[in-house]
């Protein structure tokens, strides 16, 4: 059984239809890639399938379960979270409160030797020890990242969705951030990626989808995707940054 | 026997263009400066009253009237500049705020005033009666005057220049400011043209009824609701809901209780907010 | 976590002295002050206390109500038609009404979670004038314009009063400042306060504590209005409209500074006591509470709540050496 099955949804928006017959399936352990140009509809499929919205047709199984009409916190408590592209902190609470608060949601009451220790790990792994105690509105960017991927592991995620981790990160913050997602991955999560910085993206995953302009158009290994006649038409054609 | 229904009709008619524009200052504050002004009902009191305190220094009617307008959006200019423009983007401050300044519009004028019912002269005197129809002649006025006023603030925002910077503003003001407008001019002078609306309404309504202290929130209650109902920001959409607002109230003042027509009003509006929450003409 | 709540400690415990030291001068006051007015204004401040706490305890979850008269006067005409027209005890009387209000703001919940920050705000303003309107029309049972007279009081002693609506108050503190403050709910309400759609893509059930907040913010507007109508004896539509009821507990919560919920209720204290002060200038009253009000929430973001918290830490120090 697939960890994540998305069959047949589609979406339209006033008329505009933004996800059009789209169908994929994750297994558990695979770390997977979806890219495309802008306005292909990336984010609305993680909209989609995080419970954000609810597909016009088709449908959603998580764990074999049809999750097609589930609220976010809902699907937070069944393992299946997301991060948001534009970071959403609490800001006047501090990095440990805010990971605090994603433990409550994961349904992880507080107290015990076992949940501090689990707090004392994810702060060391992801690397925020140091900024425990800081405001997250004071944090440099490259560590609200972080705290975006802190708080998803925290709730407990055994699927977790990254709405383009990579964005507005300078280099070096993208390579901290790319071992710390390739380090979530060896410890046997499941990952599901969007991104628009497709190089990084490209070394770290072993299978990637291509969306454009609402459908699925090619499902491969990088090395597939990047020969890809149509993918390269619809895609590395008009965007520069790829190579 | 038919005569009574049409009589009902154009009562709620006429009643429902004078709300229409009641709420077109708080809907243009609302959609283009994007705060939801509580004191509405504050400047409609100080219209109302303004005007009064012209007509009994002596003024003739439309120039108190007029005196009273402009100064009431003068009032909108100086209170936006001093204590809403500091904390604009903190919404929920702005709208105790806005909140706090109706209780003191209030609060002033029942000390200068007194607490006691006054009434306000209307810009002509005397009832129609004709066709099976007794309206009085303010009441056909102040409609026909609500409705021309809607309709020369639409052109206004289609046609004229700053009206046009308006509607840019209104759309998305990051681009209005990259495109050379100066976005904070055009919500402090948006505050003093609704606020000034808002006057204007006061003097063409408040001869119908009396003038009282505490006179300013059932419209400002009212305004928000139609401005609300009939979708945030649409001029035609506040006409319409104004009418229905207003027709409903004749109805059932007439067939059950004049104590009901509004609350009648009210529930209807509140099932159209429930129902469409973008409102009736709402994008 | 243990660093932040040693620290936390030492001035929790100087507030609980603080506080502790507060309760027994207020149930000591009656004994030593035997001025049955400053009796009556202490009591009525500690039934608006309850009032403005239950605004506060809806601001935990970005729910601001511009309209809360609506519970206080609709319990209050409970109380007064299950006490003075069909008799019933008043104990009883006021936890039926207490239980009716609590499952209207449940009910309410289903129209108004569809709406947010102004619309919300506004919203329950028509409401509560709509239900004014409503109270004037509806004579036959709420006494129009006129109210209701003739509400059997719990006690007809003013000491009693007093001592019951300071245990209605006391209750009503330790209540909602555990919940909003102490209990685990504390930090989600500071979450969804931040940014609620964050919380619910972190399994947050935001609407759930939306309703707790609601239905507490009803419960406690209600038990407010009870005592109020059973101390009074006389309800009328002014206890439900905007004006001046809703515009107190508005001016009691930014005085008192909202999101703390000791300040509104020291707002509630502060304010009532001003209306005493002032009774020889009854006309600049309530001008007077909105300006300061206006002036706070301008210069002084966040109440004297703020600035009473530094003085008692202040003197726990001096006390201390």
């Amino acid at each position: 059984m697939p960890l994540l099955e998305v069959r047949n949804i589609s979406k339209s928006f006033g008329g505009l239809r933004a996800i059009k017959d789209v169908s994929f399936k994750v297994e558990k352990g695979e770390l997977i890639g979806i890219i495309g140009p802008n306005g292909a509809g990336k984010s609305t499929l993680f909209n989609l399938i995080s419970g954000v919205y609810h597909p016009d047709t088709g449908s959603i199984f998580f764990k074999g379960e049809d999750i097609t009409k589930m609220e976010p916190y809902e699907l937070v408590r069944k393992g299946l979270v997301r991060s948001w592209q534009i970071v959403r902190p609490f800001r006047n609470l501090t990095v440990e409160e805010n990971i605090q608060v994603a433990f409550y949601g994961g349904g992880f009451i507080e107290g015990g030797s076992e949940y501090k220790q689990r707090l004392e790990e994810i702060l060391q792994m992801t690397g925020l020890l140091t900024y425990r105690k800081q405001l997250s509105k004071n944090l440099p960017q490259g560590y609200l990242k972080r705290l975006e991927v802190a708080r998803a592991v925290a709730t407990g995620a055994e699927l977790l969705m990254l709405d383009e981790p990579f964005a507005g990160l300078r280099a070096d913050e993208i390579k901290g951030l790319m071992h710390l997602i390739a380090t979530l991955h060896n410890r046997g999560l499941t990952l599901l990626i969007i991104e628009h910085v497709v190089r990084s993206l490209l070394e770290l995953t072993r299978r990637v989808l291509v969306l454009h302009e609402g459908r699925l158009i090619k499902e491969g290994t990088p090395e597939e995707v990047r020969r890809d006649k149509m993918v390269i038409e619809a895609y590395f054609g008009e965007e520069s940054e790829v190579a | 026997m038919v005569e009574v229904p049409i009589q009902v009709i154009l009562n709620g008619l006429t009643i429902g263009a004078i709300y229409g524009l009641m709420a077109i200052g708080l809907s243009l504050i609302f959609s283009v400066v994007g705060i939801a002004n509580s004191a509405h009902g504050g400047f409609y009191l100080l219209g109302a009253y303004l005007g009064y305190f012209f007509q009994i220094l002596g003024l003739s009617v439309p120039l108190a009237m007029i005196l009273a307008i402009i100064l009431v959006g003068a009032i909108g200019i100086v209170v936006y500049r001093l204590t809403i423009h500091p904390i604009l983007n903190l919404h929920a401050n702005v709208l105790i705020l806005t909140f706090l300044l109706a209780i003191l519009f209030e609060q002033i004028i029942r000390i200068t005033f007194g607490p006691d019912y006054k009434n306000l002269q209307p810009l002509v005197t005397g009832v129609f009666e004709g066709a099976g129809i007794v309206m009085s002649n303010q009441r056909i006025t102040a409609s026909i005057l609500s409705v021309i006023l809607v309709a020369l603030l639409s052109l206004f925002v289609k046609r004229s220049r700053l009206g046009k910077a308006i509607r840019m503003t209104t759309q998305d003001s990051e681009a209005a400011q990259l495109l050379g407008i100066d976005v904070s001019l055009i919500y402090v002078l948006t505050f003093g043209l609704g606020t000034a609306l808002t006057g204007a309404s006061a003097v063409l309504a408040a001869p119908l009824f009396t003038l009282y202290p505490a006179m300013g929130w059932l419209p400002f209650i009212l305004s928000f609701f139609i401005t609300i109902s009939g979708g945030l920001g649409s001029v035609a959409g506040a006409l319409v809901m104004g009418v229905i607002f207003g027709l409903t109230d004749a109805f059932v003042s007439y067939y059950i209780a004049p104590t009901w027509g509004l609350i009648a009003a009210f529930l209807v509006t509140l099932i159209i907010i429930i129902v469409k929450p973008q409102g009736l003409l709402g994008r | 976590m243990a660093e932040l709540r040693l620290k936390s400690l030492t001035t929790l415990s100087s507030f609980k002295a603080a506080g502790l030291i507060l309760i027994i001068i207020m149930i000591a006051v009656p004994a030593v002050l035997r001025d049955p007015y400053l009796i009556h204004v202490l009591t009525l401040g500690s039934i608006y206390a309850v009032f403005a706490m239950s605004w506060d305890i809806l601001m935990y979850t970005n729910q601001l109500s511009l309209g809360h008269s609506f519970f206080f006067g609709l319990s209050a005409y409970l109380t007064a038609v299950f006490n003075s027209s069909l008799r019933i005890h008043p104990i009883l009387a006021i936890a039926l009404a207490v239980a009716i209000t609590a499952l209207i703001g449940l009910g309410l919940s289903i129209p108004f979670f569809k709406l947010r920050g102004a619309y919300y705000a506004l919203g329950m303003a028509g409401l509560a004038e709509i239900a004014t309107l409503t109270v004037k029309a509806y004579s036959d049972i709420t006494g129009g314009e006129e109210g209701i007279r003739g509400i059997i009081p719990l006690t007809a002693d003013y000491l009693g009063n007093y001592y019951i609506a300071l245990a209605v108050m006391l209750a009503s503190l330790i209540f909602l400042y555990y919940i909003a403050e102490q209990s685990r709910f504390a930090l989600i309400f500071r979450a969804i306060r931040d940014d609620e759609i964050a919380a619910k893509s972190l399994g947050i059930a935001v609407h759930r504590y939306r309703l707790l907040c609601l239905v507490l913010g009803a419960a406690f507007a209600g038990l407010g209005g009870a005592v109020y109508a059973t101390y009074l004896t006389i309800v009328n539509p002014n206890v439900m409209a905007i004006v001046p009821t809703t515009a107190l507990v508005v001016t009691m919560g930014m005085v008192g500074g909202v999101n703390t919920i000791i300040g509104p209720a020291l707002g509630a204290y502060l304010i009532v006591f001003l209306n005493s002060f002032f009774r020889v200038a009854e006309n600049i009253r309530l001008l007077a509470y909105a300006l300061t009000a206006t002036l706070i929430l301008l210069f002084l973001p966040g109440g004297v709540i703020r600035y009473v918290m530094r003085g008692v830490n202040y003197l726990m120090r001096l006390m201390r050496g």
